[in-house]
């Protein structure tokens, strides 16, 4: 733990910048989301990216089993870091900006929010202008398909024929499928 | 004074700025100003059931939407940490399917801040335990270092056929493995920044093979491989023969030198 700044992405900070402003190609048909069998209470899809800079860019899609409105979007390149050097995450915990020069009131982003790494390698959070607009917000938050449009767009993910695939998602057990629109619904607390 | 005044002022209002919420039908989730190493801020939900609050975690800790990477070797040491944080704020734990809840109850109304004040500080002490590395900066930045140099130089020369981290079976761990022609080369890496750690990990690679040979699957492993950081100040001290000669006795060739690593190249073809 050091500072909170992510030092690979200061090491690699040229081949970060190229791949992040560069267009990566999504290679997939169609995104499709299977049981996590790692240690996240979820789905998850794992696929290579095209880009100029690096072989080694994937797209990492996550959705929660219990909530719908859960679900996070990464591109990481092990080249520049081990950890997603960008993302986007409709719910969970708010981020503090911890560049010392942010005031205080200011460092605090909730969620949904995208992240990515400033120039001193501090992880980052920021909210669009789509993202602040309260119908805007839960439209995207209603629909996985509109927060990957959103995501791609401003982390410069395209395909070959400018359609995006769609994100589908595989079912294995019945149980989960089930929609909860509270986090506390249905846990019981003796 | 007036100056100073002014700013206990800002102070207080940036804190209480910082507080925000979000409503869901049947909870409130209050975002506070407790942060947590990750760089995070804590949540906790409120509910009602029955005649009394429910102040939980939301099953975050749990489902890790707190960031930490776990060290395996450590998990004894966090649960540890935890239950002593859960019994220092007296919280409770329901688990549903594999998330687990932490929560505090109540009746009283008026309580509710100080449960949201105990389960925050509750959160943020166990993520943080779970955030700090229990290890000398040293140890962690060498053993990265020759690690990734390692898996570059491997790559290098076996592309796709390297995987780093190779799990087997038994939940063996393997620094890494090339597979080629049905066959699964072994690579086990040692290093260390004192002779403890050094030791250490000759110990588990050691472990790691004995118990590979008594597996099913030593009929598709192909070479059993050692690299030694001889960068490494562990290694500089050494290490007893008794353990060394062991070591040899699991590996299919004495163990390589860092410095020598070349060597791999005439064991494995690539």
């Amino acid at each position: 733990m050091s500072k909170g700044i992510n030092i690979e992405i200061l090491d690699n900070y040229r081949l970060y910048q190229q791949v992040k402003n560069s267009p990566k190609v999504i290679i997939v048909n169609e995104i499709v989301l299977k049981e996590n069998k790692n240690h996240m209470v979820g789905k998850i899809h794992k696929s290579d990216m095209y880009n100029a800079f690096s072989e080694n860019v994937k797209l990492i899609v996550t959705k929660s089993n219990r909530e719908d409105k859960k679900y996070g979007f990464k591109i990481r390149c092990t080249d520049v870091s081990q950890k997603p050097f960008f993302r986007f995450d409709s719910a969970g915990s708010s981020h503090f900006n911890r560049n010392p020069s942010t005031p205080l009131a200011l460092a605090k982003v909730d969620t949904p929010h995208f992240n990515f790494y400033d120039k001193d390698g501090y992880n980052t959070a920021y909210q669009t202008e789509e993202l602040k607009n309260i119908d805007n917000k839960n439209a995207i938050l209603d629909d996985i398909n509109k927060g990957f449009s959103l995501f791609c767009r401003e982390g410069r993910c395209i395909t070959d024929n400018g359609k995006l695939p769609n994100i589908i998602e595989y079912n294995t057990n019945l149980f989960d499928s089930i929609t909860i629109e509270d986090p506390l619904k249905d846990v019981s607390f003796k | 004074m007036k100056d100073l005044q002014d700013i206990f002022l800002t102070i207080k209002r940036e804190y209480c700025s910082l507080f925000s919420f979000k409503l869901y039908p049947y909870s409130i989730e209050v975002i506070t100003p407790v942060p947590t190493l990750s760089s995070q801020f804590v949540s906790v939900f409120i509910t009602k059931r029955g005649d009394s609050y429910v102040v939980t975690d939301g099953g975050w800790i749990s489902d890790r939407t707190y960031d930490f990477e776990l060290n395996t070797d450590d998990t004894k040491i966090l649960e540890l940490v935890a239950s002593q944080y859960s019994e220092y704020y007296s919280v409770d734990e329901s688990l549903q399917g594999s998330k687990k809840y932490y929560y505090k109850k109540i009746n009283d109304k008026l309580l509710v801040p100080r449960l949201v004040f105990d389960m925050a500080n509750f959160i943020a002490g166990v993520v943080n335990a779970y955030n700090i590395e229990y290890k000398p900066k040293r140890e962690i930045i060498e053993r990265d270092r020759f690690r990734s140099d390692m898996d570059s130089f491997m790559k290098e020369h076996y592309g796709d056929k390297f995987t780093r981290r190779k799990t087997l079976t038994e939940g063996l761990i393997f620094g890494g493995a090339v597979t080629y022609s049905n066959r699964i080369h072994l690579i086990e890496y040692v290093t260390g920044s004192s002779k403890k750690y050094f030791q250490n990990d000759l110990r588990k690679a050691t472990i790691n093979f004995q118990i590979l040979q008594k597996s099913h699957i030593i009929n598709h492993i192909g070479q059993r491989i050692a690299v030694i950081n001889d960068s490494s100040e562990g290694s500089k001290v050494g290490t007893t023969p008794l353990l060394m000669n062991h070591f040899k006795e699991v590996l299919t060739h004495k163990p390589i030198l860092k410095s020598n690593k070349n060597i791999i190249l005439d064991l494995i073809a690539n």
